[in-house]
């Protein structure tokens, strides 16, 4: 099945062509595991806003998002 | 078609006529395998020597869970470890990342040009050198690069290891990888390798069909890769 992922942080990406995953549970693995690749690359990512990686299936019957974002509880 | 192996020593050492005619032999002889397939399995008691002599291999382990990391790849010109027969067992698959033909050396021939062509010896003692700077620099590009500096740097090296061994005309040359394959090999999920590959294109650095990569700006290239190819120790002869 082909999976569209996009993502946020200001400025939206498009994910044009898709990947092939075997289903939906590989999809939602393999989605965090992006999510968290890109932060490891780049943790600025979080300095003004959140990070959102949205991901769709063909139809959209599936669709979900991950959203990683930094609180400042105290400064 | 020229001899890969012969292209890759002779660049390092001087061979005399009896070296390029054992090496002309030894690329004569290969039998042809699938892709797909293995040449030989984790666990398996190797026997003889694997020389590639076209196409590309590639080394790997599969996890219990199923996942698969691929430790290295081979071009024509590679040979699986000059001593492998040394060792009881693998410790590593190595199987075919597209249709390929592949000499075997056995045990004795291999001591037998060890022997009698000290020049090959000495060459193939300097390829194996850099099938481990290699495995360095790979423990580098996973540690430390980011994900798109991380692609750019293997798409250097394998440009360079087939300009090596005359595989690579101009800009572009045979590069059998699926993102899936790519993933595996650099430690990331397949939709990371498709989103920088989207990204490679947009900036006009790469063109990637099926099977061949087009290097556009190989400087803009190399300056993410931050590639310098002293691993590859590729010494000119004058």
């Amino acid at each position: 099945m082909r999976y569209f992922f996009r993502v946020t942080n200001g400025v939206r990406e498009l994910d044009l062509a898709g990947t092939e995953l075997l289903d939906e549970d590989v999809a939602r693995r393999e989605a965090v595991r992006f999510a968290g690749e890109l932060l490891k690359d780049d943790p600025a990512l979080l300095d003004h806003g959140q990070l959102l990686v949205s991901v769709h299936n063909e139809d959209r019957s599936l669709e979900f998002v991950i959203t990683v974002r930094l609180e400042v509880k105290a400064i | 078609m020229s001899n890969p192996l012969l292209r890759k020593l002779e660049s390092f050492v001087k061979l005399h006529d009896g070296d390029v005619d054992l090496l002309n032999r030894l690329v004569a002889r290969t039998r042809e395998h699938r892709t797909g397939t293995d040449l030989i399995r984790e666990g398996d008691r190797p026997d003889d020597v694997f020389l590639l002599v076209e196409g590309w291999a590639y080394r790997y382990k599969i996890l219990p869970d199923g996942s698969r990391q691929i430790i290295a790849y081979l071009i024509p010109g590679d040979l699986c470890d000059i001593h492998i027969f040394i060792l009881k067992e693998m410790d590593h698959a190595i199987g075919l990342l597209s249709d390929a033909r592949v000499a075997s050396i056995s045990r004795a021939e291999m001591q037998q040009i060890l022997d009698e062509h000290p020049a090959i010896a000495q060459a193939l003692f300097w390829s194996t050198l850099v099938d481990e700077a290699v495995l360095r620099e790979w423990l580098v590009n996973m540690g430390q690069r980011d994900a798109y500096s991380r692609i750019a740097h293997l798409f250097c090296e394998m440009w360079l290891r087939m300009q090596q061994v005359d595989l690579a005309s101009g800009n572009e040359f045979f590069l059998p990888l699926t993102q899936e394959q790519l993933g595996d090999t650099i430690g990331l999920t397949k939709v990371h390798v498709n989103r920088v590959i989207q990204r490679m294109r947009g900036e006009g650095l790469i063109s990637l069909t099926d099977r061949t990569l087009t290097i556009h700006d190989a400087q803009r290239l190399r300056e993410i890769a931050e590639f310098d190819p002293n691993y590859l120790h590729i010494y000119r002869r004058s």
